[in-house]
């Protein structure tokens, strides 16, 4: 399995392929943040503007007014949380940087690991060169071991994301609190680590069913809009003549979303394990699929 | 240690509607250099196929090395093989995936390296560690994925058209591979070649349509302890009664104006009967231009499946 693992990451970084769209991750999650720190500072400084013109003395102002504490703000997150603004994580809810990356990451994260991890078995499918490797590794260790180097990868790059925040907060907060920022930081990192898993699954599953590469890449995409289209089926109206579907919507991934957002240990614990399942899930059913099918 | 090490009883594998080895039973021996023949679609790559653990057959099974065969990385190290039409990996360096090969197969990461530049030596193509899988020539590529079925001190080795698309010289350095393989390892191989077969294998199969239609010793198959074929001279006379005299009326036929046919019992002594068929013609003056044991591979492969 360690071979696999090693020789896979060798490919990865000859390939250039993967590590292109995992730094692609780590740009945008950089310049989304950087961004949303500029339109938070722009929205307090109109504030203050405002302020000032009414009388108030500016460094009352500045001292007095933060957009993070205000209730429009934790609404504003709580809203494309999809929770309750309650049950936000005060660790989410206070920070600059972790809304952005947490917003951007779980909107992004599976069409870029898709995108990284379509062809992990494809493509030797497509190519036959999986004959080789069989004679010498089992299929249940092949598909184990290139799932893990992507894992790997994909971690990797959520981990130089979120040091890269780390960084840029750092630089650019006065309030920054580095404990606090770790903290906050390492949370988000762990549970988009199990968020992805779920998807770096998805695309192992799609690779291991079909042949070619660029069907692997639809079948992983189209599972992905299918899953996201059972997740709406929580929208039905209680009144709707559907309404005897809604509790599928906990088969699909976006179901579990909102927790990830949330307070303490045991929704986020919950949506992680969640994810963590369905990874193992879809992971395990591409074992079955490659163990019964014809190279 | 049994002296069967390939044993496929019942093998039946369909493709759609199309049925691609319907109850093919077959046995190769211990240090056999083991021939499989037959027309297109005879089930010649889709039995390599089950046995290397590359198809899932429907029904039937087989042992390899005394294992069962679907799950080939049992063996490894053991078993080896040439797929036909499989590329060999493109993205890194030939001698990284060679080593890579090596080191699953159970060679010290230490010595991977070393292994695999030995294999590629065997076929005669050193230049190649540096190049990518994707930069090799079809030639090269075929005799790289022949290195990598040499890796280690593999028992048993199955190679799918090991020289089809080679130059003259690449096919014989690869035959001469397969003969010094042999008998410390079983080789196994399918080819249209039937003369390259013939001058190999010390045993084959026939099949055809999915079932083995004969096998056994390339000696046995040609017939070359039981049969021999005088090519004779225009207007040649032959001593029939001398002949039948000595050999049996059974054993005797003059097939035609220039061919003569004799039959011997399978425990005969070959030299002995060639010398004396020989003394009976040239005592009668029968012009002889060749003297044949047996048949060609060919013959016996269209006699088996017309």
């Amino acid at each position: 399995m360690f071979e696999i693992i090693r020789h896979e990451l060798a490919i990865a970084l000859r390939t250039k392929r993967a590590l292109l769209t995992l730094a692609l991750y780590v740009t945008a999650a950089l310049i989304g943040s950087l961004a949303y720190i500029f339109a938070v500072r722009l929205i307090e400084s109109q504030a203050i503007d405002v302020m000032v013109r009414n009388g108030a003395p500016l460094d009352e102002a500045r001292r007095s007014f933060s957009l993070l504490g205000t209730e429009g703000y934790a609404q504003m997150v709580a809203f494309f949380a999809g929770t309750e603004q309650g049950a936000l994580s005060p660790l989410i809810r206070d920070s600059l940087i972790l809304p952005a990356l947490m917003w951007g990451s779980l909107a992004f994260l599976p069409f870029l690991i898709v995108l990284a991890s379509y062809d992990q078995l494809a493509s030797d499918l497509a190519t036959r060169s999986l004959c080789y490797s069989v004679l010498r590794a089992s299929r249940r260790n092949l598909v184990l071991g290139k799932f893990a180097a992507q894992a790997l990868l994909f971690g990797l790059a959520l981990l130089l994301s979120a040091l890269c925040l780390f960084g840029l907060a750092a630089l650019m907060l006065g309030s920054f609190d580095p404990a606090l920022a770790l903290l906050g930081i390492g949370r988000a990192w762990l549970l988009l680590v199990a968020y992805g898993s779920c998807y770096l699954g998805l695309s192992a599953l799609a690779s291991a069913s079909v042949r070619q590469p660029v069907m692997a890449l639809f079948l992983a995409l189209g599972a992905m809009v299918g899953l996201r289209m059972v997740g709406w089926l929580g929208s039905l109206p209680e009144s709707s003549a559907y309404a005897i579907l809604r509790p599928l919507r906990w088969l699909s991934p976006s179901a579990y979303q909102s927790g990830l957002w949330e307070a303490g240990y045991a929704a986020p614990l919950a949506s992680a394990g969640a994810y963590l399942a369905m990874g193992a899930l879809f992971v395990g059913l591409a074992v079955w699929t490659l163990e019964a099918r014809d190279l | 240690m049994s002296d069967i090490v390939v044993d496929v009883r019942g093998l039946q594998k369909r493709y759609g509607t199309t049925v691609a080895l319907a109850g093919l039973d077959l046995a190769v021996r211990r240090g056999a250099v083991f021939g499989l023949l037959g027309p297109n679609g005879a089930g010649k790559s889709t039995t390599f196929g089950i046995l290397c653990g590359w198809l899932r057959a429907d029904a039937g099974h087989a042992t390899l090395l005394g294992e069962p065969s679907g799950a080939p990385h049992r063996l490894r190290g053991r078993l080896t093989a040439l797929p036909q039409d499989a590329q060999f990996p493109r993205q890194i360096k030939v001698v990284d995936e060679l080593a890579h090969f090596a080191v699953q197969a159970g060679v010290p990461r230490r010595r991977a390296r070393d292994e695999a530049m030995r294999v590629l030596a065997a076929v005669a193509l050193p230049e190649a560690a540096e190049q990518r899988g994707g930069e090799l020539s079809h030639g090269m590529a075929k005799r790289v994925g022949i290195a990598q079925a040499l890796i280690g001190t593999p028992e048993l080795v199955f190679l799918d058209e090991p020289t089809a698309g080679l130059d003259p010289a690449s096919a014989k350095l690869i035959k001469d591979v397969v003969r010094a393989l042999a008998p410390a390892a079983t080789v196994v191989i399918s080819s249209h070649n039937l003369a390259e077969l013939q001058e190999i294998c010390t045993d084959g199969a026939i099949l055809d349509h999915g079932r083995l239609v004969v096998a056994g010793s390339i000696a046995a198959l040609t017939r070359r302890g039981t049969e021999i074929t005088f090519t004779l001279g225009a207007n040649a006379q032959v001593p029939m009664d001398g002949l039948v005299a000595a050999f049996g009326a059974s054993a005797v036929t003059l097939v035609d104006a220039h061919t003569l046919h004799l039959l011997c019992p399978a425990d005969a002594d070959m030299a002995a009967v060639i010398a004396q068929a020989l003394r009976l013609l040239l005592d009668f003056g029968t012009p002889i231009l060749g003297v044949q044991r047996g048949t060609s591979l060919e013959s016996a492969y269209l006699d088996a499946v017309s």
